[in-house]
């Protein structure tokens, strides 16, 4: 019972701990465009990000260490450095968006500026990375993430014609009112939005953090390839929302209130209330892996102690990292600029880093030195390579698209 | 006379005579030794291995690998240039114990040259915010 | 770096800051009035969707606020783009007046909508959302007419 119990737990926590800011906010800006049009993108996407996740949960359960550290034995310094260097400006640019998210998220709650909220957010980011265990942490969040399921329960209460949504979503085409550049764009944004970078070092860190053996890989892929889907679901779910209430009214989306609405309109106040627990609860948990995630990355290229398992005296330099990605996160926040265009500016370049921080995985994950006879199989190296060509197509996309469609507009 | 070359640019046999046979592990510097993580004897992570000093060996003997070394010495192995000596952040090759996918060293972190970075911030920084010696929950 | 390097990150330089240069939009100035008034037309809308919900009471006076807040500060910024653009053309200059005109009115009901909202005054919801959603409809039809085909 307590192992089914562990198992339910593991799953309802990768659905809750799935989107961040970045989805949510891609999903409602092109639901509101583009309709369902651009589902298969989050198909995709979902696909791609179970199956390096896996691999990188798989390469700490069996090796017992975490991806930088091998991408700096196994590709050398300076192939590791430039990774380490775009990984890290794209995690801390994510880092920025979800601080800003939280305190775009607490004024939908409270009406309070978001200017005043930042640096509470930061704060409290800091803190939970401080004193809370990692269990613990990622599962309050990811619990409360699950909150989040008011979209797809909003959608069915909003009573859409679904013959016409399916059949925008099975048969996509670019709308006549839209260009074909810009719906490229965002089916690019919308890709780096699913396929986050620092999830792979965030799952693979994650795994050494909790001390995966290789009896925990089944665990994993559990919550891998149920949980995620689930939460493609609750993407394509916050999208059709914005289809059915916001692109009939010509409202396109430039504020989190925007994608609130929707929800309001289908389920009143309870469901808002959900909502906004639940969007807090994923930006914070988002907040809380970007940060990690910059401290993990820096920390395993240099050799340095690391890890929430060691007091952190004993792991001065990464809590000194994550402190510091944490300060220059709110910096640029304070700056005034708008949260939803760091969002945006986000997972574009999310896309763009994609191919450096997934290759790596795939070489890593097929070395019988570190992986023994637990390398790829077949299969998964064949999807592997077709989505490498994919990520580099939509990486190299990504810069022209952006500055062809001025960032979509 | 204490010469430190980077093993990159070394032919693989640059006239050196055969080894002799001794006991032990032959181990490829480059692949081995070099990028790979360095822990201390209770397991804690020391720092990476940015570079090896290499000392020349007597009258014709092979070179013979001096200290691990560590720090700002990576930035001259990336892109070029000399460092002087007393800024190589050196770990001595008796400190080492086993060479294996991590290397081993038979002495505590805390008694080496490399790590005053993590004391200095631990004394002065990390461990001063309430909290900052406690175990995690 | 080797001449061959050089050459293809030179290449890629210029190839990005042509694109640059391709990306200023289309459509000159009838183009730019459309889409400042199409963002309008956007944050009328979301205005009247919100009194809507706040009329029926199935949103929060919170999350309200935010929201006609948000849209008040769309419609000002649609309302400094229109303003600042600089006009050679006899119809641009016409275009750009009544455009004008249109979206400072929008945003007088955006910001009555807010007040509304807050308690400032009583009502139905109905003749706030009608309010906006006819400023919304002027806004569209204006930005037809002025983007052109």
């Amino acid at each position: 019972m307590t192992r089914l119990l562990g198992v339910a737990l593991g799953i309802l926590t990768a659905i809750g701990g799935f989107l961040d800011i970045g989805d949510i906010v891609t999903n409602a800006v092109v639901g509101a465009r583009f309709g369902l049009s651009l589902a298969w993108v989050v198909v995709l996407g979902v696909i791609g990000i179970c199956l390096f996740a896996q691999m990188s949960g798989r390469v700490a359960a069996v090796s017992g260490r975490a991806t930088f550290e091998i991408i700096r034995e196994r590709l050398g310094a300076r192939v590791a450095l430039a990774n380490l260097v775009a990984s890290f400006l794209v995690t801390l640019l994510t880092l920025t968006a979800e601080v800003g998210g939280i305190a775009l998220a607490l004024q939908l709650a409270s009406a309070v500026e978001p200017r005043l909220w930042m640096p509470v957010a930061a704060f409290a980011v800091w803190l939970v990375i401080w004193r809370t265990g990692f269990k613990p942490m990622e599962n309050v969040t990811g619990l409360l993430g699950l909150c989040l399921v008011v979209f797809a329960v909003a959608l069915v209460q909003l009573g859409p014609d679904w013959s016409a949504l399916i059949r925008d979503a099975v048969t996509p085409s670019v709308p006549a009112a839209e260009h074909p550049a810009t719906y490229w764009f965002y089916a690019v944004a919308l890709f780096g939005a699913a396929m986050t970078p620092y999830e792979v070092f965030f799952f693979s860190s994650g795994a050494v953090e909790e001390r995966w053996t290789t009896k925990d890989i089944a665990q994993s892929r559990a919550d891998v390839l149920v949980g995620f889907p689930l939460g493609g679901i609750l993407s394509v779910a916050i999208a059709g929302c914005a289809a059915v209430v916001l692109l009939p009214a010509g409202i396109e989306v430039t504020s989190l209130s925007h994608v609130a609405l929707p929800v309001a309109t289908a389920g009143g106040l309870l469901a808002v209330a959900v909502l906004l627990v639940g969007l807090v609860a994923a930006t914070f948990g988002a907040a809380l892996e970007t940060a990690l995630s910059s401290g993990y990355m820096v920390a395993q290229y240099l050799g340095w102690s690391w890890g929430k398992f060691r007091r952190p005296a004993q792991a001065a330099r990464f809590h000194l990292t994550v402190i510091v990605a944490i300060v220059v996160g709110l910096g640029v926040l304070m700056t005034g600029v708008d949260p939803i265009k760091v969002t945006e500016y986000s997972v574009v370049f999310s896309a763009v880093a994609l191919p450096l921080t997934y290759l790596p995985i795939l070489v890593v994950s097929n070395d019988p030195q570190y992986m023994g006879d637990k390398v790829n199989g077949p299969v998964v190296n064949a999807l592997g390579q077709v989505f490498l060509v994919v990520v580099v197509a939509a990486s190299l996309a990504a810069i022209p698209l952006l500055l062809l469609t001025g960032a979509g507009s | 006379m204490t010469a430190r070359r980077r093993p990159r640019r070394q032919p693989a046999d640059a006239g050196y005579p055969p080894d002799e046979s001794v006991g032990g592990r032959l181990v490829d510097a480059r692949a081995h030794l070099l990028d790979r993580q360095v822990h201390d004897v209770d397991g804690v992570p020391v720092t990476a291995v940015d570079d090896l000093e290499l000392v020349e060996g007597r009258a014709g003997a092979a070179p013979t690998v001096a200290a691990l070394l560590s720090g700002s010495i990576l930035n001259t192995r990336l892109l070029g240039g000399h460092q002087p000596e007393p800024r190589w952040g050196r770990i001595p090759w008796s400190s080492v114990a086993k060479v294996g996918v991590v290397i081993e060293l038979s002495v505590r972190g805390e008694d080496l040259d490399v790590t005053w970075t993590e004391r200095w911030l631990r004394e002065h920084l990390i461990g001063r915010i309430p909290g900052g010696q406690h175990d995690p929950e | 770096m080797n001449r061959p390097h050089a050459t293809a990150v030179a290449c890629a330089v210029l190839a990005t800051l042509l694109l640059a240069g391709c990306a200023t939009h289309e459509g000159g100035t009838p183009g730019f009035l459309g889409r400042a008034l199409e963002g309008a037309a956007s944050a009328a809308e979301t205005g009247a969707l919100a009194a809507d919900l706040a009329g029926a009471d199935r949103a929060p006076a919170a999350l309200l606020d935010s929201a006609l807040g948000d849209a008040i500060a769309d419609a000002r910024t649609a309302a400094g783009e229109v303003a600042t653009r600089q006009v050679t053309d006899p119809d641009d200059a016409a275009a750009q007046q009544a455009s004008l005109a249109a979206i400072e009115e929008a945003l007088a009901a955006l910001v009555d909508a807010r007040a509304w909202a807050s308690g400032a005054h009583d009502g139905a919801a109905a003749p706030v959302s009608e309010r906006l959603r006819q400023a919304a409809d002027r806004l569209t039809g204006l930005a037809e007419e002025v983007g052109g085909p």
